[in-house]
């Protein structure tokens, strides 16, 4: 092809455009690869776009902080039987709407209604109907539904029935809960935990009274932390679990409550309180030699489980609600008069009225007994007598002692909401006043630490409760609670001196306390009788207006066990006088204390043994068991296989002892001749028995004769002597 | 066998390269796509193997043959028939993929009728422009706006799929060649500056309009780029993709977390294993080997343009700037998509992304390339 030059230089000229062209597109190609090099290793070293911290976007994207909840730390009697441990409940939902179906296909929604309601209506006790309804909602678009307080703080068990109906689109929700298995069980004194909503809208359990609130901290433990990275569908992906901050479990509580004994208390008190219905009631038992709190109660009391009865009565009335105490301050008084060396006991007086300055003491007997000894003053609770002794010794050296006794001041029980107590101490009728537990308030922790002096050589010993604190983590004992002196209000002459005055309270034929004798021990106690101010400022009259209590020792010549019952303002019930009443308390517990001591003195620590399974096997094995391990078996109901025992599993209990087994339903009434308090107990626990007692000590009279057929539910009253 | 000693090895070892880094990542990145469609991880593999070899034979025939037989007027015009087949074909039956219909579902093979196109735009500009070269000089407009008038229908359908990004990447190319006639000295500088400043205008004037709320708000394309303009405001709805990419990016930092080993892909990212294998590929291996990637592609694209430039007859030069300019705007329409430079037009990365079209497309440009580079060493060594 022939090209004339014009035609051959437009063509050079349109190549070299061309190849202009072809080095831009070069240098254009070369900056779009360069920028977004730089682009990019802006991104992947940089780590932020626009502001936003690439890095931490991520880190909240793949992890998941799970919390692991700590658990809340079991509280222990002193047979390590739990009182109070954590618990799961169940609230029930039911959903409806058609479209939740599962992954196979399978319906997640309620499919068959009256089925629902039929399996609902009996395990929540609620009207089939009702359910029915609840089921078939008005708005057709309702997602799903609950029960109302039927449905909700179900049992383990009530969640397991419905269950094994397998509904369809029947679930449950779970809320961490308390459960108190004795139900009434020192409650104001262990007090009581509830779930609390947290700022982040978790739940834990947070104690609100007693125990459970004072060691909240060490019950609670610390929630863990796990990281966990996951997909976007939320599975974990694999190796990425880690532990950021390992749970620690709440210490376990082991308190020095016998629940025998305690269980015995509480059923006395019950009993009492409905009789007299008073304003409230307190007891408490102490081991002497070591300071242990055995047994404590009170009334108002409440089920911290179901929380019945709290409204009744909030303050722990232990050490929170002083008053005043009365004549039992008198045993304080005495023992400050003999120790100051200003006691004469066979001095005498003029009982009945005395009067300093404008003010007038009287006797409780208003006529008096004439001139009599200070030793029978102390025995008939005169207070004449008292205000002598107060004046004998001068203020100065009485408020020393009320104040070594360690009066008006905490006794740092570490019970919340603590009190102190007050003192009316400025005149001289005051200061008479206080000597007969008048014008001083007092706690009943204060008034039982107080008395220790005197039932032991003379050393205060402060009254304890925490045996020990247990670190479930590490298995370690964060805690020993041990006998702990708080003072040597007076000297072991003195104390033992008080003890026999306090003797003869209860002996001598004049005695004002001959209602607490024990059978086959010598006890040393005093009563007293104390007006109660009005909401108007001024002692009420009457019976119902006094707050009636007794404190006593036993064995009085070298005491192992104290005790404290107060009543305050109880109906006058004619029946009985109310230190006849008061013994109903005093009396069984005191007794049944004495007893298990003297079975652990007879038999030895060695001699003891765990109470073997039993429920499930049939009668004759049951037998055969115990009886192989000393045991004395005391079987009710004529069924072959054994439904329930006490004690419980795993108690300890002592050779010869009587464990109670039951078969079946029909039940016949044993004979129960012979019994101590707390067998009876025992058997009317399994039995279903509503049990009275009266008397102290050992069976002698059963209301219901052995043989008989019995109903859970029935009354039984057991005579003891 | 003579040619095989002048193989351009600037342009095979890259290809070849690119090819396996390719089966690499898509098998890698498929592993959760493969749970979520009940296939596996390895069906991806074999296939994406298949597809590499296939391109392989297909860019030996490209390199073997003579390059006058794609000029036959028969081919030609049999190329234009199928080409408008295949792409009308799709926009009626074609298999609906994220909104978009830009598949035609044979059993176990898709074919995506856009990749073709691309090839067809770059062969039959070059064999149109060199065919009238001479008209194009004196009469430019006159002499190409039947050649644009068919473009123009055939990426018209592209448009409506709607297959933005691809419609783009076409319109980039028609652009490039139908400038690089060299009938004109400055334009092209001329345009490419426009081109840039244009964008630094869209950039300033998006950052400041509130789009979200707008009128256009609603429309799709809208969105894209609403997205990204504010990633992370639309975190939950259309800025999720590119916020997670720059996820991926971040996560694997200069040397990356391992192969195998993303959390992205298992889930977060939208097509780990097309549009996002880069973001994928940058948090397994790192930004270096994503470096590495993008200066292999970049080496293609540059050994283009120079041959482009050496070239004798303007076909094979129009070819080789067509070539250049698929890679190039591809990779930067899929990167800039990934890194949040651009707009995400769901463009797949040239080589790396998962597609059996795409890959057929490329090889047969390697071939071409390939050709074209012993051509001009015969005619050197000549």
């Amino acid at each position: 092809m022939n090209r004339d030059p014009n035609e051959m230089s437009s063509f050079d000229n349109t190549r070299r455009n061309r190849r202009h062209f072809g080095n831009v597109l070069l240098v254009a190609t070369l900056v779009v690869f360069i920028l977004l090099g730089i682009r990019f290793i802006y991104i992947s070293v940089g780590k932020h776009v626009q502001h936003v911290s690439l890095s931490k976007q991520t880190q909240a994207l793949y992890t998941e902080q799970q919390t692991i909840h700590a658990q809340r730390g079991t509280i222990y009697d002193a047979d390590k039987n739990p009182i109070a441990m954590d618990t799961n409940t169940y609230t029930v939902y039911a959903v409806l709407n058609k479209r939740q179906v599962g992954a196979n296909g399978k319906p997640l929604y309620v499919t068959n209604k009256a089925k629902a309601a039929q399996v609902l209506s009996k395990a929540l006790h609620m009207d089939e109907k009702k359910i029915a309804q609840i089921l078939n909602p008005e708005n057709k678009n309702t997602f799903q539904v609950e029960f109302g307080a039927a449905g909700k703080n179900l049992s383990i068990a009530t969640k397991k029935s419905i269950e094994a109906a397998h509904l369809n689109g029947v679930s449950f929700t779970t809320q961490s809960a308390r459960l108190y298995p004795n139900g009434i069980f020192a409650s104001h004194m262990i007090g009581y935990a509830q779930p609390t909503v947290l700022s982040g809208g978790a739940t834990t359990l947070a104690g609100k009274m007693g125990l459970e609130q004072q060691l909240n901290k060490q019950l609670s433990g610390e929630n863990g932390v796990k990281q966990v990275k996951h997909d976007s569908l939320g599975y974990t992906l694999p190796d990425s679990q880690q532990n950021k901050k390992p749970v620690k479990n709440g210490d376990n509580v082991y308190t020095t409550l016998n629940p025998d004994l305690q269980n015995l208390l509480e059923n006395q008190m019950q009993i009492l309180n409905d009789k007299l219905q008073p304003k409230n009631m307190v007891a408490m038992l102490l081991d002497t030699k070591t300071g242990k709190i055995l047994a404590a109660s009170q009334r108002p009391t409440f089920n911290a489980t179901t929380m019945e009865g709290l409204d009744a009565q909030w303050t722990n009335l232990l050490v929170s609600d002083p008053y005043e105490p009365g004549s039992t301050m008198k045993g304080i008084s005495l023992a400050a008069s003999i120790d100051s060396g200003h006691f004469k006991g066979s001095d005498t007086y003029q009982s009945g009225r005395y009067r300093i300055g404008n003010a007038i003491v009287p006797d409780w007997n208003p006529a008096g007994w004439g001139v009599i000894s200070y030793s029978k003053g102390f025995d008939l609770s005169s207070n004449v007598a008292m205000a002598h002794l107060e004046q004998q010794m001068g203020p100065t050296t009485w408020q020393k002692y009320i104040k070594n006794f360690g009066f008006l001041k905490s006794t740092n029980s570490g019970l919340p909401g603590e009190a102190h107590g007050t003192m009316q101490f400025a005149q001289p009728i005051e200061q008479a006043n206080t000597a007969f537990g008048q014008g001083i308030t007092v706690t009943p922790m204060q008034l039982m630490q107080a008395y220790t002096a005197i039932a032991g050589n003379g050393t205060m010993i402060k009254p304890y409760y925490l045996d020990k604190v247990v670190d479930p983590n590490t298995g370690k004992t964060v805690y020993r609670g041990k006998t702990e002196t708080v003072g040597h209000a007076i000297s072991a002459e003195t104390a033992a001196k008080v003890r026999n005055h306090m003797t003869d309270y209860v002996y001598k034929s004049y005695g004002m306390g001959h209602d607490f004798k024990i059978n086959g021990y010598k006890v040393a106690a005093k009563t007293g009788t104390a007006q109660v101010v009005g909401s108007n400022g001024q002692y009420m009259d009457g019976m119902d207006s006094t707050l009636n209590s007794v404190i006593g020792m036993v064995p009085a010549k070298n005491p192992r066990y104290l005790m404290y019952v107060t009543v305050n303002q109880p109906k006058q019930v004619p029946e009985k006088t109310i230190t006849q009443w008061e013994n109903d308390v005093f009396g069984p517990v005191m007794t049944e204390a004495l007893a298990m001591n003297q079975a652990t003195a007879l038999r030895g620590k060695e001699t003891s043994t765990k109470v073997p399974k039993l429920v499930g096997q049939s009668v004759d094995d049951a037998n055969k068991t115990l009886t192989d391990m000393s045991l004395t078996p005391v079987v009710v109901g004529d069924g072959d296989k054994i439904t329930a025992q006490l004690p419980a599993v795993g108690q300890k209990t002592l050779n010869n002892q009587r464990i109670f087994l039951r078969a079946g339903n029909n039940l016949t009434i044993t004979d129960m001749k012979g019994w101590s308090m707390g067998d009876v107990l025992a058997y009317a626990k399994l039995t279903g028995l509503s049990l009275r007692t009266s008397g102290s000590g050992f069976a002698t009279e059963q209301s219901i004769a052995p043989g008989k057929t019995i109903q859970p539910g029935n009354d039984i009253t057991v005579k003891f002597k | 066998m003579k040619k095989l000693k002048l193989v351009d090895y600037y342009v095979l070892i890259p290809y070849i390269v690119l090819s396996f880094i390719g089966i690499v990542m898509v098998y890698s990145a498929s592993t959760n796509v493969a749970a979520s469609t009940g296939t596996t991880a390895a069906a991806y593999l074999i296939k994406q193997s298949a597809y590499v070899v296939v391109g392989l034979v297909l860019a030996f025939i490209f390199f073997r043959m003579r390059l006058s037989i794609l000029r036959n007027w028969r081919v030609v015009t049999f190329a234009t028939g199928g080409i408008l087949f295949l792409v009308l074909f799709v926009l009626v039956f074609g298999a609906r993929v994220n909104g978009a219909k830009g598949w035609i579902n044979l059993g176990p093979v898709n074919i995506q009728p856009e990749e073709f196109l691309k090839l067809y735009i770059v062969l039959f500009l070059a064999h149109y422009m060199d065919s009238h070269q001479f008209s194009i000089e004196t009469h430019y407009w006159r002499t190409m706006r039947g050649a644009l008038a068919l473009l123009a229908v055939l990426v018209g359908c592209i448009l409506i799929q709607p297959d933005t990004g691809g419609a783009a990447i076409d319109i980039c190319i028609i652009l490039i060649m139908a400038l690089a006639s060299g009938n004109k000295h400055n334009v092209p500088m001329e345009i490419l500056t426009g081109l840039f400043v244009a964008y630094i205008g869209m950039l300033s004037i998006l950052s400041h309009v509130d789009l979200t709320h707008s009128f256009f708000g609603k429309s799709y394309q809208i969105q894209r780029f609403v997205a990204f303009v504010d990633p992370f405001g639309t975190i939950k709805t259309v800025g999720r993709q590119l916020v997670n990419s720059y996820y991926a990016i971040s996560n694997g930092g200069l040397f990356g977390v391992g192969l195998g080993n993303s959390i992205q892909k298992m889930g977060y990212l939208p097509e780990p294993n097309t549009d996002f294998i880069l973001a994928v590929t940058s948090e397994e291996l790192g930004a270096i080997a994503v470096l590495g990637i993008l200066l292999l592609i970049g080496t293609l694209a540059f050994r283009a343009i120079r041959l482009g430039n050496r070239a004798e007859t303007a076909y094979e030069s129009l070819m080789c700037y067509g070539i250049a300019t698929l890679l190039t705007v591809q990779t930067l329409f899929n990167v800039g998509g990934v890194v949040g430079a651009l707009p995400i037009t769901g463009v797949t990365l040239p080589f790396i992304s998962y597609g059996g079209s795409s890959m057929l497309v490329l090889s047969m440009c390697m071939g071409l390339l390939l050709n074209v580079s012993a051509r001009e060493k015969r005619a050197r060594t000549a």
